[in-house]
């Protein structure tokens, strides 16, 4: 992720409003400093040494900075942007794994989030002890909510290479492997290139989810679960690493496949109706590459298997129609084969399918027979980009900005008269529109003198429209904007503070009614409705960040 | 008052002027061969008429000399050959030279040359190096005499230009149909689009026979949370679901319900059946030219308003794309009913309904992760922040934010607490 100070802020902000000052004091020198040993974090931040590396201890359990040890000289630590911002999106993961699993993967969810990363049998244990849908002693229940949940990556194997940054990871694989040694020695672009392949398969598979550190795949791990459960340490070593229990982590970076499914969805929705758009959520659902870890597809054409579509399509209309027991029929990708009378025939599925794929959906096409489709990952990618820019752009410009908008990022590079042609529009209207989005960041202007005096008269201006720039722009103010509503939920606790001690006391949690007075009880419930619908703007603003930076 | 005597009094043509019998059935054989306007005689084809004597070339330059000089000829440069060729000018356009001075020769020449698209009179003043004040005093002059007439260009609305009296402006310099004096016809262009735009929508959707069938396009879309939970918080959504719209759903009313057409259907309307929609329902007193229809379209596009579909050509239309021999059709994504709606909101909205607005708001943000959070559309965003005199604290625009949150939380039945108002002491009477 690139760092922007925007986004450092944001950070900033967020590590104090979830883990509180000492932390953020911590994490701030860090983002500002870059690398730095811990006797520099104690000067800077003018803290004792000791305390130092306590807080540093917790931020790296909670998976808020990075760390690095080379031998004969001291560790150094440095912020991990990526991780501070994903805190954003832990309750999203809570309530997706409530929505689609149950009350139980939400409270496993909730304690990984909590602890950043832990152990199998530490997230069984504290599960058992705070849960009160799991009756004790039912550990089988909670081994297999989390094997399924590992198995959909809501959760992932936490590997030694994601404490340290990539830069990291790639310099000391290049120093240990052997090959890549003597690769390195040598001259040539051929021998380069294969150094650089070869570093990068050596980064992948040290980052790789797919298998725990102590070299296990999902599936060898799954089926001795309950060894490692037991003791939490795994006996297998890869050669590399000394052995080291198995470690789960939240995958915070579900939530970008969620956006993007959820905001495809919404658009099918309004155009094709509610089944169309839960036939198009299941379908990128199906190729949803929901692990930042995990290697791309080379191939990005995926083929849609109409008979899982199916079942997850009938499994999600029942979840909508507020049909129960939802852990026994959906999964996150799951495949339930359930069949009821009102359940959606595989005709349907197909007709609803050609029906979207002849619509805006230009990422969703169909066979030549009609009866396999296609969705391209990368369309699919730029395409939701495309729509949220779009709307962010809408949102933000009157008439007749949005329509030169796209016309530019249709036709691309254009001279103000032909821009009035197409866009119908008027010669004066049109020059003021241009000015302010170039004022803005929108538009750039390209100079094209036609002979080599470079005078005005002679020269051609083309406008045009650098998609990349301005998507940057709206992330930088979409995190200036989260950063100023987490300032706002703050000032307003600051103006109910008196009252927000007393509810925070034990005695009166849970009974405010009884032990406020009726003016502070009321002013207490207003505060928690503006909360909700600030966090609610916050979740908006971080599926634009979803869409646009992550997916 | 009498004109003024010219600098240079060289008169036009005139029938005082010695005749020259050759010059004259020249330029009676060339009408003669009814060539279409514009086109050059080459002193091949001239030599080829028989009517010079022994095809002797002197006597071929005194008649086309003649023919110069009363204007009936135009003298022209022949593109790729040597020599020059000679253009048949009408009776009548040259009998506007008569009585006019050199210079006004001179200028109604470039401004008759330049046709229909007209010229600047920068333009003219470079060409024949007379003064500025000399040319506004020729301007005047052939205004008078109606020979000239000022026009306007949409291209260059600063320029002052002329154009040879009976010409119409080309499309080029007008715009096209959607300009009137050089300016957007705003309104003819949103009648347009309104009646295509309706067109389309009714074209592009059937009406649902059957209630029972659940895959319609639900009246006003109501859109489900944007990130597919129903949490609280979601004010907005909420605010869709049960809000004034959702309100508006619930009165019993036997509103049409639509669906869209089976993948593979082949009538959605093309730009063929668009133009007769609007010559038939008369929309605009003249018929509109299909490359004008054609440029609203692709705004209408652009606006997404209209999506654009392909399919192959018949036999007896014209491909829109001839590479491809494919035709487009145009297809709305707002059912008949969602577009009256709207249109009936816009109305309320121009006539100042608050609850009007709001539902566009909310419309207009129902999709995607946008946020109507009011700092991304703050005037004062880049300088707002710790430090500064504008910041949260100091904020004017996260207070009616705030009412506008609790009034759409109250529209959708979730009423925020009120705190008691305090009731003011008696006042004691003295
Ligand atoms: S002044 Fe208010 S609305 Fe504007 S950016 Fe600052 S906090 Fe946001």
């Amino acid at each position: 992720m690139a760092s922007s100070p925007a986004l450092q802020t944001l950070c900033c902000e967020l590590v104090e409003e979830y883990y509180g000052d000492f932390y953020r004091t911590l994490f701030e020198c860090l983002s500002q400093g870059g690398r730095l040993t811990t006797t520099q974090v104690a000067q800077k931040c003018h803290l004792p040494l000791r305390q130092v590396k306590a807080g540093l201890a917790g931020l790296i359990q909670l998976r808020l900075i990075n760390h690095h040890t080379v031998s004969d000289s001291p560790s150094t630590y440095s912020a991990n942007l990526t991780n501070a911002y994903n805190t954003i999106r832990a309750g999203k993961l809570i309530q997706a794994a409530h929505m689609y699993y149950d009350e139980l993967a939400a409270e496993i969810v909730e304690t990984l989030c909590e602890l950043g990363f832990a152990t199998i049998s530490e997230v069984r244990d504290r599960v058992l002890s705070s849960s009160n849908v799991v009756e004790a002693g039912n550990v089988h229940l909670i081994e297999h909510r989390i094997q399924e949940l590992l198995e959909d990556q809501v959760l992932t194997h936490l590997r030694l290479a994601h404490f340290s940054e990539a830069y990291d990871t790639r310099r000391d694989y290049e120093l240990i492997d052997t090959s890549a040694v003597q690769l390195a020695k040598l001259s040539g672009t051929k021998a380069k290139q294969e150094h650089a392949d070869r570093v990068e398969a050596g980064y992948r598979n040290l980052v790789s989810t797919t298998k725990s550190e102590s070299g296990y795949t999902n599936d060898e791990y799954l089926s001795t679960i309950d060894k490692t459960s037991s003791n939490g340490v795994n006996g297998m070593t890869n050669g590399y690493h000394k052995p080291i229990p198995v470690l789960l982590q939240p995958n915070l970076h579900k939530i970008v496949s969620l956006a993007q499914e959820t905001c495809a969805a919404d658009i099918a929705t309004e155009i094709f109706g509610r089944t169309a758009g839960t036939v198009l959520r299941c379908a990128i659902r199906q190729v949803a590459s929901s692990n930042v870890w995990i290697e791309q597809p080379s191939e990005y054409i995926h083929l849609i298997d109409l008979q899982v579509l199916k079942d997850d399509v009938n499994v999600e209309r029942q979840n909508q129609t507020g049909t129960d027991s939802r852990i026994a029929k959906a999964k996150l990708n799951g495949h339930s084969g359930t069949t009821e009378e009102n359940d959606l025939r595989l005709g349907e599925i197909e007709r609803q399918l050609a029906s979207l794929a002849e619509g805006p959906f230009r990422f969703l096409s169909s066979g030549a027979a009609g009866s396999s489709f296609f969705i391209d990952k990368d369309k699919l990618d730029s395409y939701m980009r495309r729509e949220e820019m779009l709307q962010a752009m809408d949102s933000k410009f009157q008439a007749p900005a949005p329509r030169i908008l796209r016309v530019l990022i249709d036709k691309g590079k254009l001279e103000e008269k032909t821009l009035q042609e197409i866009g119908l529009l008027g010669a004066k209207e049109l020059r003021q529109c241009l000015l302010m989005l170039k004022q803005m960041g929108y538009l750039d202007l390209q100079e094209v003198p036609r002979n080599p005096q470079r005078q005005p008269n002679q020269t051609v201006f083309l406008w045009f429209h650098d998609a990349k720039r301005v998507s940057n722009i709206i992330l930088e103010n979409t995190y200036t904007t989260i950063a100023r509503l987490i300032a706002l939920l703050k000032l307003e606790r600051q103006k109910l503070a008196s009252t927000l001690i007393k509810v925070d006391r034990a005695d009166v949690r849970g009974r405010e009614e009884q032990m406020l007075s009726a003016a502070e009880y009321t002013v207490l419930l207003r505060h928690r409705k503006l909360e909700e619908w600030i966090w609610g703007e916050i979740h908006r603003l971080d599926s634009t960040v979803a869409i646009l930076r992550d997916s | 008052m009498p004109p003024r005597p010219s600098a240079t009094p060289t008169p036009g043509p005139s029938p005082s002027q010695s005749k020259h019998p050759v010059g004259d059935a020249l330029y009676n054989w060339c009408r003669g061969q009814e060539r279409p306007p514009a086109e050059i005689f080459t002193q091949q084809e001239l030599l080829s008429s028989g009517l010079i004597p022994s095809n002797n070339l002197h006597i071929l330059l005194e008649a086309t000399s003649y023919l110069v000089a009363r204007r009936l000829f135009k003298i022209h440069d022949i593109k790729g050959q040597t020599g020059v060729g000679w253009e048949l000018v009408e009776e009548a356009a040259a009998a506007n030279y008569g009585g006019l001075n050199t210079d006004e020769q001179m200028v109604y020449a470039s401004i008759e040359s330049s046709g229909t698209a007209g010229i600047w009179t920068k333009t003219i003043k470079a060409k024949s190096g007379v003064h500025s004040k000399v040319l506004d005093r020729v301007y005047k002059s052939l205004e008078q005499k109606g020979l000239i007439k000022p026009m306007k260009s949409v291209k260059h609305p600063q320029r002052k230009m002329y154009i040879r009296a009976g010409l119409t402006p080309s499309e080029e310099a007008t715009g096209g149909t959607w300009f009137n004096d050089g300016r957007l016809d705003i309104g003819m262009i949103e009648a347009v689009t309104d009646a295509i735009e309706a067109y389309c929508s009714f074209q592009s959707w059937k009406e649902a026979q059957d209630d029972s069938e659940d895959d319609f396009v639900e009246q006003h879309k109501r859109k489900q949370p944007h990130d597919g939970f129903d949490e609280e918080g979601k004010g907005k959504t909420k605010k869709l679901e049960n809000g004034r719209m959702a309100e508006m759903n619930a009165k019993p009313r036997k509103q049409p319900r639509y669906h869209p057409h089976s993948p593979g259907y082949q009538a959605y309307p093309t730009l063929h059946h668009i133009s007769n929609e609007l010559m038939e329902k008369k929309i605009t007193q003249l018929a509109i030219p299909n490359n004008a229809i054609l440029q609203v379209l692709d705004v209408m596009v652009y606006d997404d308003k209209l999506f654009r579909v392909a399919r192959d050509a018949r036999a007896d239309e014209t491909p829109d794309d001839p590479d491809s021999n494919q035709i487009w059709m145009y297809r709305c994504f707002t059912t008949p009913l969602d577009l009256g709606q709207r249109r009936m909101r816009e109305k309320r909205m121009r006539d100042g309904h608050g609850a009007a607005l709001r539902a566009q708001e909310l419309e207009d943000i129902g999709r995607g992760g946008f946020s109507e959070v009011p700092c991304l559309s703050c005037p004062v965003f880049e300088i707002c922040g710790n430090g500064g005199p504008v910041n949260v604290k100091t904020c004017q625009y996260l207070g009616p934010w705030r009412a506008k949150m609790e009034e759409a939380d109250a529209d959708a039945r979730d009423p925020w607490p009120q705190l008691k108002k305090k009731t003011q002491p008696p006042v004691k009477a003295s």
